[in-house]
C-alpha cells in the first residue's frame, strides 16, 4: 500500500487551488446569499479544462487518470469553492457527461460531450422521484417507444442543474412492469415540447447549484437519444456510484480543509482572557478534529477512486463506507469550525456556516446514510 | 498510489492468522520464535514494510496480552539498537530479538514527576539515576532499552535482567515502572548519540505506530466477534442483524474498522519514509483508531448482549481498550498535540 500523490498530482492540485482562488472564490458568497448559479465560473472553470478533465482529448477533454481528476475536486473545495458550484460540477460532469461518454453512441458522443466538456452547456441527470429516492426500482417515470420515438411521462425532483441544464440524462421506464431491469436512460434537451423543469428549490445549503424538478408531459423524443439499451438504465446509473463516491465527495474533503486552515488563522489573530484562542485546549480539539476527519475521508475517498482508476469492479460495500464516513461523520468538524468561530461562525461573511450549511447535503445527497448502513449490514 | 496489499503480504497475513488461530502460546519470546519464519519479526527489512499494520492489528486481534511485549521488543527496542546502536549491538542483540532467543522491551516514558534517565560517567561505564515508566513486559523480558540522556546528549542504556539496583514496579494498567539508583552499566551497554539525533520524536513515532495498531486489533476482533453473533441465527427465528437496529450498529462498527486500518497504514508507510508529515499522520490516527476502538466495544457488548460478557468475549477486552487510551500521550494529550502542530506553536 502506498498512498502517496505523484508530484504532478500536487503541482496540478496547486494550480487548480490557484485558478478557483482567483477566479471563482470572490464570488462565492455572493451566489450562496443570492441562491444564483455562477455562469461564468462555470464557463471559466470549463476554460481552465475542469469540467472534462478525464474526458479523452478527442473530445476536448484532458485526458486525466481519475485519481488527478477526483483530486481538483478537492482542490476547488480546499480553495474555498462552495459546496454549491461543486455540486453542480459533479452532477454535470460525471453524472451526466460521464454516462453519456460510458454509454453513448459515437454520433451522442460527437454532438453532446464538447459542448458539455467546454462549459457552453450544462448537463444534469435526472434520477429521483418523488416516491423513487433511495428506491429507484419505484420510479414512475415511463418512456414508451412510439414508431421511431419515445413519449416520455412523469416527473423528477431535486435535479441537481434542473432549471439551467441545456441536456437531461433522464431514466425511466421502458417497461413499467419490470423493476431495475425496466430502466431506460434518455438525453432530453431544453426546449422539448413536453419537458419543463420547475423553479430553483429553496434549500438549506449548497445554494448556489439550482435544484428542481423535472415535468414531462407527452414528451417526445426521437428513438436516437436512447443511450445505451433499453433496460441497462439501472446499471448505467450504478456506474455512476464510483464518481459519486470519489469525485463527488472529495470536494468535501478539500472543504473542510478550507475551514481548518481559516479556523487555525483565526484562533491565532483572536485574543481572549489575554491569549489567542488557539492556546486554549478547547480550541485545539475542534481543530484535531477537524484534520482527523480530513485525513480519514481523504484516505476513504482515494482508494474508490484509485480502484476505479485501476478498472477495478465498484466495492459496493467499501464505497457506501465512504459515503457513510463523509456524510455522517462530515457533521461533528463543521460544527466545531463554526463554534471555534463564535459568532462569526454564525454570520455569513465568514463562510462557516456555508461549509456547515453545503456539508448537510452529504448523508442525503445521492443515497442517504441509512441507505449506505443497509448496504454494509447486507454485504458484510 | 496503491491501496492492494501484494500476493506476499497477503501470503504473510495469511500465515499469521493460521498460526495465530491455532496456537495456545501466548508467552512473548515462544511466540516470536514461532512466528520467526513467516517474516514477521524481521518486517521492514525483508521488504514487506507494507504489511506491518495489517501483521500487528494480526497480533493484537489474536494474541493481546502478549502483543504489546513483542512489538516493543520488535519493533522499538530491535529497530533502535539497529539504527541508533554501535555496530556491535546489531549481532549481539538485534539478531537474537528477532529470533525470539532474547527477550526485550523498551522503557521510552518519563514517570510524571520523576526525574528521566540520565548517565554519569564511572569507571568503564556509567551510573544511572531515574525513572522510566508504561513498560510492557518488563518482568519478563531479557533485556530492557531505555531512553535518557548522558550529560544532555541522547542516550540508550540496555538494562539485562541480572542488573543490580533496579527495581520493577507494576502499575494498575499492567505496565512496569523502572527506577534506577546509582545503577552501573558497562559501557558496552551504554550508547550516547549526538545532541541532534531526533531519537524522542522517533521513539514516539513507533510507540504510536505499536498503539495505533493495537486499537485496529481490538477493533477487529470485537467487529468480527459481534458480526458472527449476530449472523448466527436462533431456531426458527431470523438471525440478529436483520434487525436494522442491529444491522445499522454493524455497519457503523465496520465504517469505523475500515477507516482504522486505512489510517494505520498511512501512517506506518509515512513513518517508514521519515515523511514530514508522519507526526501528524499519526497522531491523527491515534486518536481516531483509539477513539473507534472504544467505539466499537461499545457497539459490541450491546449487539452480543449478555454474551458479550462471557470469557473470551468483548468485556475481556474493555479495560485494555480504555488503558490504551489513557497512557502517555494519551488521547486527548494528542488532540493537543494535533492542535500544537495545526497551530505550529
Amino acid at each position: 500500500m502506498e498512498f502517496a500523490f505523484t508530484k504532478e498530482q500536487l503541482m496540478f492540485k496547486k494550480e487548480v487551488i490557484r485558478f478557483a482562488r482567483e477566479k471563482i472564490v470572490p464570488r462565492v458568497a455572493e451566489h450562496d446569499r443570492n441562491h444564483t448559479f455562477d455562469f461564468e465560473a462555470f464557463h471559466k472553470m470549463g476554460e481552465f479544462g475542469l469540467l472534462g478533465l478525464h474526458f479523452p482529448e478527442e473530445y476536448g477533454g484532458g485526458g486525466a487518470d481519475v485519481v488527478t481528476t477526483v483530486l481538483a475536486g478537492e482542490a476547488l473545495g480546499e480553495a474555498g469553492v462552495d459546496g454549491g458550484l461543486t455540486l453542480s460540477y459533479g452532477a454535470h460532469s460525471f453524472l451526466c457527461a460521464d454516462t453519456l461518454y460510458c454509454h453513448g453512441t459515437d454520433a451522442q458522443k460527437t454532438r453532446f460531450l464538447p459542448p458539455l466538456i467546454s462549459g457552453d452547456k450544462i448537463g444534469c441527470m435526472g434520477l429521483t422521484e418523488p416516491n423513487a429516492g433511495s428506491d429507484v426500482s419505484a420510479m414512475k417515470t415511463t418512456a414508451l417507444k412510439k414508431g421511431d420515438t419515445y413519449v416520455l411521462n412523469g416527473s423528477k425532483t431535486f435535479i441537481t442543474n434542473g432549471p439551467i441544464a441545456d441536456v437531461a440524462l433522464i431514466y425511466a421506464k421502458t417497461d413499467p412492469e419490470k423493476a431495475h431491469d425496466g430502466i431506460s436512460a434518455f438525453i432530453v434537451e431544453k426546449g422539448t415540447p413536453g419537458f419543463e423543469a420547475g423553479p430553483p428549490m429553496d434549500k438549506l445549503g449548497c445554494r448556489s447549484s439550482q435544484t428542481s424538478e423535472l415535468f414531462f408531459s407527452n414528451c417526445v423524443i426521437p428513438a436516437e437519444n436512447l443511450v445505451g439499451m433499453e433496460g441497462l438504465g439501472f446499471l448505467m446509473a450504478m456506474q455512476t456510484v464510483e464518481w459519486d463516491r470519489s469525485a463527488l465527495l472529495s470536494p468535501m474533503v478539500g472543504g473542510m480543509n478550507h475551514a481548518l486552515a481559516r479556523s487555525v488563522t483565526y484562533a491565532k489573530g483572536r485574543k481572549q482572557f489575554g491569549r489567542p484562542i488557539g492556546k486554549f485546549y478547547a480550541t485545539k480539539e475542534k481543530l484535531a478534529a477537524m484534520k482527523i476527519f480530513a485525513e480519514a475521508a481523504k484516505l476513504l475517498v482515494y482508494r474508490i477512486a484509485w480502484c476505479k482508476g485501476q478498472g477495478k469492479p465498484l466495492n459496493h460495500l467499501e464505497a457506501a463506507v465512504a459515503k457513510l464516513f463523509v456524510g455522517d461523520w462530515l457533521l461533528g468538524p463543521s460544527n466545531d469550525a463554526v463554534l471555534l468561530h463564535g459568532g462569526y461562525g454564525y454570520c455569513h461573511e465568514y463562510g462557516m456556516e456555508r461549509i456547515f450549511r453545503d456539508g448537510r447535503l452529504a448523508p442525503i445527497g445521492g443515497g442517504t446514510s441509512d441507505v449506505q448502513k443497509m448496504i454494509i449490514s447486507k454485504m458484510i | 498510489m496503491n491501496f492492494d496489499y501484494s500476493q506476499d503480504e497477503l501470503d504473510l497475513f495469511h500465515s499469521l492468522e493460521t498460526i495465530l488461530g491455532k496456537t495456545t502460546e501466548v508467552r512473548p519470546k515462544n511466540l516470536i520464535s514461532k512466528l520467526a519464519w513467516t517474516g514477521y519479526a524481521t518486517l521492514g527489512e525483508n521488504g514487506l514494510a507494507g504489511a506491518l499494520p495489517g501483521a500487528q492489528e494480526r497480533l493484537a486481534q489474536w494474541k493481546p496480552a502478549a502483543y504489546r511485549t513483542m512489538e516493543y521488543g520488535l519493533r522499538i527496542a530491535a529497530t533502535t539498537l539497529r539504527r541508533f546502536g554501535p555496530e556491535a549491538w546489531h549481532a549481539t542483540w538485534v539478531t537474537p530479538i528477532q529470533q525470539g532467543k532474547i527477550l526485550a522491551t523498551a522503557a521510552l516514558d518519563q514517570a510524571e514527576g520523576e526525574p528521566d534517565l540520565t548517565g554519569k560517567p564511572h569507571d568503564k561505564g556509567y551510573l544511572i539515576n531515574g525513572t522510566k515508566t508504561a513498560i510492557p513486559g518488563a518482568i519478563s523480558a531479557d533485556v530492557i532499552l531505555a531512553s535518557g540522556t548522558v550529560e544532555e546528549s541522547p542516550a540508550l542504556f540496555l538494562f539485562q535482567k541480572e542488573t543490580g539496583d533496579v527495581s520493577l514496579t507494576q502499575g494498575a494498567t499492567g505496565l512496569y515502572t523502572l527506577t534506577a539508583h546509582e545503577t552501573f552499566l558497562p559501557d558496552t551497554q551504554v550508547a550516547i548519540l549526538s545532541k541532534k539525533t531526533p531519537l524522542a520524536p522517533f521513539l514516539d513515532l513507533l510507540k504510536n505506530r505499536i498503539q495505533i495498531a493495537e486499537a485496529t486489533g481490538h477493533a477487529a476482533a470485537l467487529f468480527d466477534q459481534a458480526k458472527t453473533a449476530a449472523k448466527t441465527c436462533p431456531e426458527g427465528g431470523k438471525p440478529p442483524i436483520a434487525k436494522q437496529e442491529i444491522g445499522f450498529k454493524l455497519a457503523t462498527m465496520y465504517t469505523l474498522l475500515q477507516t482504522s486500518r486505512l489510517m494505520s497504514a498511512n501512517a506506518s508507510g509515512l513513518i517508514d519514509a521519515n515523511a514530514s508529515d508522519a507526526a501528524m499522520a499519526s497522531s491523527c490516527a491515534r486518536v481516531f483508531c483509539s477513539d473507534a476502538a472504544n467505539e466499537i466495544i461499545s457497539s459490541a457488548l450491546e449487539v452480543m448482549g449478555e454474551n458479550g460478557f462471557k470469557k473470551g468475549g468483548p468485556a475481556d477486552r474493555l479495560a485494555a481498550i480504555q488503558a490504551l487510551r489513557v497512557e502517555g500521550p494519551s488521547v486527548g494529550q494528542t488532540k493537543e498535540a494535533i492542535g500544537n502542530m495545526l497551530l505550529k506553536y
